[in-house]
C-alpha cells in the first residue's frame, strides 16, 4: 500500500506545480516529527532539527526530479538516511548508528551526494537575500518556477524579452559580485 | 564573464543545448580551465537559486503545518519565566489600550508587503527631458516627495504619461499616502493595460492600508496565477480571511 502511495507521490513531485507542492507537503508532514525526534535525542536543538530536515527534503527533491532516486527504499527511509548523513557531514556532528532503531536498511544506506556542494549552497542561499527584491523574484521565477522570459517580461513590465534576459543576467552577475565582496567566490570556498 | 558567455554556460547547465553544440562545449571544457571554472560557478549559483526558492517554500510549509504547535510549546517552556512579570505587562497593555490607538492588523500586513516598484524606465523610453530624468533620479534615490513634484509637472508626450502617473502613485504609497495613490490608480490609470497587474497589486495594498479589506481582497483576487505577485496576493487573502 505504502509503495503505491510512494509511486503516486514521486509522480506528483516530478510533474511539479500544484501536485508537486501537495506531494512535498504530505512527505513533510509524514517525516518531520521522526527526524526531529532523532536529532533532539542526539543533542540537537529545534532549529537544527528543522534545518537538517529541510535540507534533507531539498536533497531528496533534487534526487527525484533528476531521476536519481531509484525507489529501492521507501521515501521515508530515504529521507531519514539523508538527514542522518547531513547531521554528520554538514553539521559536523558525530555519526550515529540507526540500525538499532530503524533497521539495517537505513543504517547501511549510502547516499550519493556531494556534501561539500550542499554546504556551499547553504552559504549562497543566505547571500541571495542581500540581492534587491526584484532580482530575488526574477531568479525564483526563472530558475525554480521555470517561468519563461516572456512571462517575466510581462510581470516585471520590462520593455522586451531581451530586456528580461539582460535583467536576469545582471541579477546573476550581482550575485557573483556579492560572493567576491564577501570573499567566498564559489571556487574559493 | 560577459552576457553571451554566461548565456552559453547557462544553456549547458540547464541542459538546453542541442546535442552537437553540447558536444563541442564539452570538448572546450576539457581544454579551457577558465571556462570549466566559470561553468562550475554558474552551476553552483543556479543550484543555490533553485534550492533557495524551495527552502522558502519549506519554511512557509513548516509554519503552516507546525507553527501553532511550536508556538504553544515555546509558550509552555518559557511560562515559568514570564509568569512573574505577566501581570505587570498586562497592566501596561490595558493602560496602552485606553490611551494609545492600536495599530490595525491590515496596516501591519500592508507594511510587511509593500515595496516600491523598481524603476524600469530607461532614457530610451522617455523623451529625455531634464524634468523626466530628475523625477526618476529622485524616485531611485527614495526622494519620493521630490519625485511626485517633478513628475507631476513634467511635460511628457501622452504615451509616457502613464509611466509618470504609475510611478507617482507608487511614490505616494511609499510616503503612506494611500488615498492619493488610490485616486490616481482609479482615475488616471483606470483601465490601463500596461500596468494592469501591478495596479491590481498596489491598489489592493492601498485599500488594505486604508482598512478597506473587502476592496483589497477584490483586487488581490484579480491577480491570476503567473501574474505579478500572485503568490503574495493569495497569501494576503488567506491572512486577511483566516
Amino acid at each position: 500500500m505504502k509503495k503505491l502511495e510512494d509511486q503516486r507521490l514521486l509522480k506528483d513531485l516530478k510533474s511539479g506545480g500544484k501536485e508537486g507542492h501537495s506531494a512535498i507537503k504530505i512527505i513533510y508532514k509524514r517525516n518531520y516529527e521522526k527526524v526531529r525526534g532523532i536529532i533532539l535525542q542526539r543533542g540537537g536543538n529545534e532549529d537544527e532539527a528543522k534545518d537538517v530536515f529541510q535540507e534533507a527534503m531539498i536533497v531528496f527533491h533534487r534526487k527525484v526530479t533528476n531521476e536519481q532516486f531509484r525507489a529501492d527504499s521507501s521515501i521515508d527511509t530515504y529521507i531519514i538516511a539523508i538527514a542522518r548523513n547531513l547531521w554528520h557531514q554538514i553539521f559536523r556532528k558525530p555519526a550515529y548508528n540507526l540500525e538499532t532503531e530503524l533497521g539495517e536498511e537505513v543504517g547501511n544506506m549510502s547516499i550519493d551526494v556531494d556534501w561539500d556542494i550542499i554546504s556551499k549552497e547553504k552559504v549562497i542561499r543566505a547571500i541571495i537575500e542581500d540581492l534587491p527584491s526584484d532580482c530575488q523574484k526574477i531568479i525564483k521565477h526563472f530558475y525554480y518556477e521555470n517561468q519563461s522570459l516572456e512571462v517575466i517580461q510581462r510581470n516585471f513590465n520590462l520593455g522586451s524579452v531581451q530586456a528580461a534576459k539582460n535583467k536576469k543576467y545582471r541579477c546573476m552577475k550581482a550575485l557573483l559580485k556579492l560572493f567576491k565582496e564577501k570573499g567566498i567566490k564559489p571556487d574559493t570556498f | 564573464m560577459n552576457e553571451e558567455h554566461y548565456d552559453q554556460i547557462e544553456r549547458y547547465v540547464l541542459d538546453l543545448m542541442p546535442d552537437q553544440e553540447k558536444l563541442e562545449f564539452e570538448v572546450s571544457l576539457t581544454r579551457d580551465e577558465q571556462l570549466r571554472q566559470d561553468m562550475e560557478d554558474v552551476r553552483l549559483l543556479i543550484r543555490a537559486a533553485e534550492s533557495k526558492s524551495m527552502a522558502n517554500e519549506l519554511d512557509a510549509m513548516h509554519e503552516e503545518l507546525f507553527g501553532e504547535n511550536e508556538q504553544e510549546q515555546r509558550t509552555f517552556r518559557i511560562w515559568p519565566y514570564v509568569s512573574a512579570i505577566a501581570a505587570g505587562i498586562a497592566l501596561i497593555l490595558v493602560v496602552r489600550f485606553f490611551i494609545i490607538p492600536t495599530t490595525t492588523s491590515s496596516e501591519d500586513l500592508y507594511a510587511s508587503y509593500f515595496e516600491p516598484f523598481p524603476n524600469y524606465i530607461t532614457l530610451r523610453q522617455s523623451d529625455q527631458t531634464a524634468a523626466w530624468k530628475d523625477g526618476f533620479t529622485a524616485y531611485d534615490e527614495n526622494r519620493f516627495s521630490d519625485a511626485i513634484r517633478i513628475l507631476s509637472s513634467a511635460e511628457v508626450p501622452p504615451e509616457t504619461r502613464q509611466d509618470a502617473d504609475f510611478y507617482i502613485a507608487i511614490a505616494h504609497l511609499s510616503q503612506h499616502q494611500s488615498k492619493e495613490a488610490i485616486a490616481i490608480f482609479t482615475s488616471k490609470l483606470s483601465g490601463n493595460e500596461k500596468y494592469r497587474e501591478q495596479i491590481n497589486w498596489y491598489l489592493a495594498l492601498a485599500y488594505l492600508k486604508e482598512g478597506l479589506t473587502d476592496k483589497a481582497i477584490s483586487y488581490f483576487s484579480r491577480i491570476a496565477p503567473g501574474e505579478y505577485n500572485h503568490e503574495e496576493a493569495q497569501s494576503l487573502i488567506n491572512q486577511i480571511n483566516p
